[in-house]
């Protein structure tokens, strides 16, 4: 018994997992290295938010609204007196996890969607793609103006209307991969064995269509970001006095705060900015080491 | 957004008064006037069916009424050169101008008159005008369709008509300010047809401007008219160009505006302009917290006294607003001739009182400090619809006001058409919103207890009894009086806690003449004026 | 390649088309307020007005007749009127705002294709250089902007600080109709559009050409002493394109979304900013009426990045 786990054991250290060697191409990629690297702080801010600054993020105080940066307020104060600084870490927290829970959903669906699609093939398969190529071939602004208008602005609206939005993507990716690897050789055999279909979904197929799916989800929080960004623009973001980048950066669409109060708008922009880029480094950083394809 | 009340809103905005620059130079002809909008037009030109403030501005240039309202908001004549009531005040004559032409060079009469407002009154009439004229002798029997005349319109002569009421109704007068519509384009076009036909979108009236051109989202373009029947056009055309918001400071700068309202964060902008002047005005309407009284815990004028005094209402006109606005304590903007501020309290900022009288109404302060009286607790939803900066800020405020004399408020930012749907269906605890008020100075069609936009649900006899007795005295001195009681009844109860009135601010290029710049308390409406604006020929 | 496209259009286009159609219908329909909220504080309004003008506009109609009478009227080319006060038809105002949306449209996919695809050439034959490094990581910097906030600062450096360029618009009345005077209103929301097609597309052309520069044939041209030029554009571009095209398909309702807001930042007459004035009024007709366009125009984009698809590679037959 113990010599064949140890065989076992020794044989697993021969072929390596799919996993670390993709992880042993992440390292080298300096570029993406960098991205997680900056996203991990990114993600340090925002889970700490609350312990790095004395000032609270939405109380107004309106004697103290449009300083400049000082000693005290590092990055000034917004019209409402509020610490920039401060919103900026809190914005993080509320724009990542805008971005983390949309993408959730998105993969949410698309993980019942997809295995459906390419598995159960025939009118499922076709009546599924259907309804994708309905999300994917129209303006998703569109939709998501319309859903705003029904549900109303709200910071969980705006996670379930980027997330619903954008399932077509990773349900077309999962179910190509599902056809693919339906019919190989070592899935077929195993269907052959009389494994459930179950089983086949969750130990055959399902780990190897997750690389994909990793990265779409990746390069999805990127998105969603710029997304939530935009339909604040459009009055239909996170909804204040919470912050999020998107938010607080519209307030550059005054130009007497462009032009002469650039501390509050610069600051969530560079967020965005650097978040967003790492993220991008480290999607495509994932990609690169994921897919076999790439020796 | 605010909610408006559409009536006359047409001069909504508002050009202060008294002494000019323009009067030292005799004006001269030429040149086009850009005049900055921030919504475009839907293309209704039509004075009996618009029910949008941007079409008004046009309407207001193409079309001229029978009178019109001037800056201290009395009517005085326009096509009418005089009218007169009967000794029972039922009857209203008008003496029209003789050769006033229409712009395709038709006399205007008192046939054309008649068909303007007899169209309002036909059952197939599509608009919603038809509540200002209900009142005439003869309109429901014609709108029942019993009989296919109107009793109440009467033609004299080719330029005399009289208008007949069933009762005495004192803001009458100031319902003819519609513009008249030709009779010889549309007298034959069945009135069900109307709202869809053509001439909507190329209107002909009587007004100092000829309509050319509406590109929507773009601009509208007017010609000035030369046999316009009084002073003027100077100019040779007007433009209204559809401008983002934001970018008002970017145009004036350009000089490719010649006026247009800004907000009072632009204001430091457009100052540092030396061809630019800056001035404000008050406009005609308040904005107010409406509380549900439909619910018992806010039926007590002593929470609303509260709410009054804790709400720091003097900071959001002072910080927010940069001075630009006005503390309001009672429904009457403060440019009416109606306006009284004798009697009135102010309630001034007070936390320390808005306890006392939390604790007189019999509420003590729960575990978490908001107030609790039998099953009731404070802590309610707020509405409020997707706002200006300036409004916005003014709800973080109120919410923290009211957090510190132990109010709980859940503020929740709603798109317009949403929050009125709640409100229509009385399912909300408190919103605030606004109103643009007309000419006259009748308030039952908010405040009467029957009134459709009655939303707070307020019923009081007294009110009641003053606006009906106000509607019926003709006198406008006995009529300011029995509104000055009311004012004072509506600062005691406070069924809305009264908010602000909306100050605007404009800016206008140098270059322009024929406005006044030097800000008085009270306006000047554009269809006073269009017509003697001018600019100097150096610089057309 | 008829009977494809036929097949296209009847199995793929218009049961989409309805899809989405019904989707927006139902949405908008169950979004709380209704087409006659404006009525709202009108003095002295007869209740019976606002029963009589849903009447009017059909509201008192069940919902699924009212789907259905929309289609019946589309199949007879109606759009409706505008629920909105002027009650214009819906056909009109569409037609008066589409030439500038696609005027819009067309030129930031020409600035994205037109930059996207000769930079990422160059970048590709110079993999891992230095300009390789620099124009990679400047895609990556175009993706990672919002667009609306590019476009403000464009907004900000041209028409306010150096006075170069019109703040927004379009053609003012008296202005005469140039080139140049185009040019002007146009660079700006053109390139906000485009920014993030000019990126992609970039990124997507220097991969494709990558991978078919690494192909044995290619080597085999290299080696027969073809000249590098002449393999690069003659035969690698050919087929580096191809996945591109299909791109295009894709990038179309990306391009629609962006206009919307594009427009808004530069007040640009299109259909984007009437979409949202719609949506906001509960203009039931004129909302369906501008999906319907988008719809339209975006499957139409497909179909012709099949046809090029199929124009560029000879192995590829529609039937």
């Amino acid at each position: 018994m113990a010599e064949y786990n140890e065989e076992q054991i020794l044989s697993r250290r021969n072929i390596e997992s799919p996993w670390r060697v993709g992880w042993r191409r992440f390292k080298k990629n300096r570029v993406a290295l960098l991205g997680a690297i900056f996203l991990i702080i990114f993600i340090f801010l925002a889970v700490f938010a609350p312990y790095l600054t004395p000032h609270d993020p939405t109380r107004a105080d309106f004697l103290k609204r449009n300083e400049a940066p000082s000693a005290e307020h590092w990055l000034g104060t917004d019209e409402m007196g509020r610490d920039v600084l401060t919103r900026v870490l809190h914005g993080g927290r509320i724009s990542l996890s805008v971005g983390l829970v949309a993408v959730s959903i998105t993969m949410g669906i698309a993980l019942i969607l997809g295995p459906i699609a390419g598995y159960v093939g025939g009118f499922t398969d076709t009546l599924i793609m259907r309804m994708a190529d309905i999300f994917l071939s129209f303006p998703f602004l569109i939709l998501a103006i319309t859903a705003s208008a029904l549900l109303g602005p709200s910071i969980y609206n705006v996670m379930i209307i980027l997330g619903v939005i954008s399932w077509p993507g990773p349900c077309r990716l999962l179910r190509a991969e599902f056809l693919k690897l339906k019919n190989q050789d070592f899935v077929q055999g195993a269907i052959a064995l009389g494994a459930g279909h179950r089983r086949v979904i969750l130990i055959h197929i399902l780990p190897n269509a997750i690389p994909p799916l990793l990265v779409a989800a990746t390069l999805g929080v990127a998105s969603t970001i710029i997304g939530e960004a935009g339909l604040s623009f459009l009055g239909l973001g996170v909804p204040p006095p919470a912050p999020s980048w998107g938010n607080m950066l519209n307030s550059a669409q005054a130009l007497h705060i462009m032009e002469g109060m650039p501390w509050m708008w610069l600051p969530p922009g560079i967020a965005i900015f650097l978040a967003v880029l790492s993220i991008n480094f480290m999607g495509d950083g994932l990609r690169d080491a994921l897919d076999p394809k790439q020796e | 957004m605010k909610k408006f009340m559409l009536v006359f809103l047409i001069m909504a905005l508002v050009i202060p008064a008294t002494a000019a620059l323009a009067q030292e130079q005799e004006p001269v002809s030429g040149g086009t006037f850009h005049r900055g909008m921030v919504i475009s037009p839907r293309g209704m030109f039509n004075p009996i069916l618009y029910t949008e403030t941007y079409d008004a501005e046009v309407i207001t240039a193409v079309y001229d009424s029978l009178v019109t309202a001037n800056r201290e908001l009395e009517i005085v004549p326009q096509i009418a050169k005089d009218w007169e009531f009967s000794e029972d005040g039922l009857e209203l004559t008008f003496y029209l101008r003789e050769g006033v032409k229409f712009h395709d060079g038709v006399e205007l009469t008192a046939e054309d008159v008649k068909f303007t407002f007899k169209t309002i009154l036909h059952p197939h009439y599509s608009g919603v005008r038809y509540g200002d004229f209900a009142v005439l002798k003869g309109a429901e029997a014609y709108n029942a369709e019993e009989v296919d005349y109107v009793e109440g319109i009467e033609i004299i002569d080719d330029y005399t008509i009289r208008f007949t009421t069933e009762r005495v109704h004192a803001p009458l007068l100031s319902e003819f300010t519609y513009g008249i519509l030709p009779s010889h384009i549309l007298g034959d076009v069945p009135v069900a047809e109307l709202e869809a036909h053509e001439f909507n979108q190329n209107p002909i009236g009587a007004g100092p401007f000829k309509f050319n051109e509406f590109r929507p989202d773009q601009h509208v373009v007017l010609d000035a008219f030369e046999d316009y029947y009084q002073e003027g056009p100077y100019l040779d055309r007007m433009v209204y160009q559809i401008v983002d918001d934001e970018a008002r400071p970017v145009y004036l700068r350009q000089g490719r505006l010649d006026f247009v309202g800004i907000s009072s964060e632009q204001i430091d902008m457009v100052q540092a302009l030396d061809f630019v002047d800056v001035f404000d005005y008050e406009a005609l309407g308040y904005s107010y917290i409406c509380f549900n009284l439909r619910q018992e815990r806010f039926d007590d004028n002593r929470v609303r006294q509260a709410v009054a005094y804790g709400f720091d209402r003097q900071t959001v006109v002072d910080i927010i607003y940069d001075g630009y606005s006005k503390v309001a304590n009672a429904p009457m903007p403060t440019v009416s001739w109606a306006f009284t501020d004798e009697g009135i309290n102010e309630y001034p900022y007070n936390p320390d009182r808005a306890i006392e009288l939390m604790e007189e109404a019999g509420w003590e302060r729960g575990a978490d400090g908001v107030w609790e009286k039998e099953d009731m607790r404070m802590e309610f939803e707020f509405l409020y619809t997707e706002a200006t900066r300036a409004q916005e800020q003014s709800m973080i405020l109120f919410q923290q006001n009211m957090e510190d004399i132990g109010f709980k408020v859940n503020l929740r930012p709603m798109e317009f058409s949403a929050a009125v749907d709640r409100i229509d269906a009385r399912e909300f605890d408190a919103f605030t919103l606004g109103w643009s008020l007309g000419v006259d100075p009748d308030p039952y069609g908010i405040w009467h207890s029957t009134s459709l936009w009655n939303d707070a649900g307020w019923v009081n006899e007294r009110s009641d009894e003053l606006i009906e007795k106000g509607r019926q005295t003709v006198d406008q001195e006995e009529r300011a009086e029995i509104y000055a009681e009311w004012q004072r009844l509506m600062n005691e109860e406070l069924p809305n806690v009264f908010f602000t009135y909306s100050v605007s601010v404009a800016a206008a290029n140098e270059r322009l003449m024929g406005i006044d710049r030097d800000p008085g308390p009270q306006g000047l409406f554009w269809t006073e004026i269009l017509h003697e604006l001018w600019i100097p020929a150096d610089r057309q | 390649m008829m009977t494809y496209l036929i097949r296209r259009v009847v199995f793929q286009g218009i049961p989409v088309l309805i899809g989405f159609t019904f989707l927006v219908f139902l949405m908008i329909n169950f979004a709380p307020g209704d087409p006659v909220t404006h009525l709202r504080g009108v003095p002295d309004l007869d209740p019976r007005v606002i029963e009589q003008q849903k009447t009017r506009l059909g509201l008192d109609r069940p919902l699924i007749v009212r789907y259905f009478d929309w289609v019946g009227e589309l199949l007879q080319g109606n759009l409706g009127r505008s629920f909105d006060s002027a009650r214009r038809p819906v056909a009109d105002l569409i037609k008066e705002r589409m030439p500038v949306t696609i005027l819009l449209s067309v030129s930031s996919i020409i600035i994205g294709w037109g930059v996207g695809i000769p930079v990422g050439i160059y970048s590709a034959r110079r993999q891992y250089s230095l300009s390789d490094y620099t124009i990679t990581f400047m895609a990556f910097v175009g993706v990672s902007i919002p667009n609306f906030f590019f476009g403000l600062i464009l907004l900000y450096i041209f028409a306010l600080i150096l006075n170069v360029l019109p703040a927004g618009g379009y053609f003012r009345p008296g202005e005469d109709f140039t080139f140049l005077g185009m040019l002007s209103y146009l660079i700006m929301p053109a390139l906000t559009l485009g920014l993030a097609s000019i990126a992609s597309i970039t990124r997507y052309m220097r991969s494709s050409m990558l991978e078919v520069i690494n192909q044995d044939y290619l080597r085999t041209a290299r080696a027969k002493g073809l000249r590098d030029r002449v393999v690069i554009y003659k035969h690698a571009l050919r087929n580096a394109l191809i996945p591109i095209l299909t791109l295009m398909g894709f990038m179309v309702p990306l391009i629609f979304s962006g206009a919307v807001i594009t427009e808004q930042v530069f007040s640009w007459p299109g259909l984007g900013r009437m979409v949202i004035d719609a949506t906001h009024q509960r203009n039931y007709p004129l909302m369906m009426g501008i999906t319907l366009v988008f719809g339209v125009l975006t499957f139409l984009g497909n179909v012709i990045a099949d046809i090029a698809y199929a124009i560029a590679d000879p192995r590829i037959r529609y039937d």
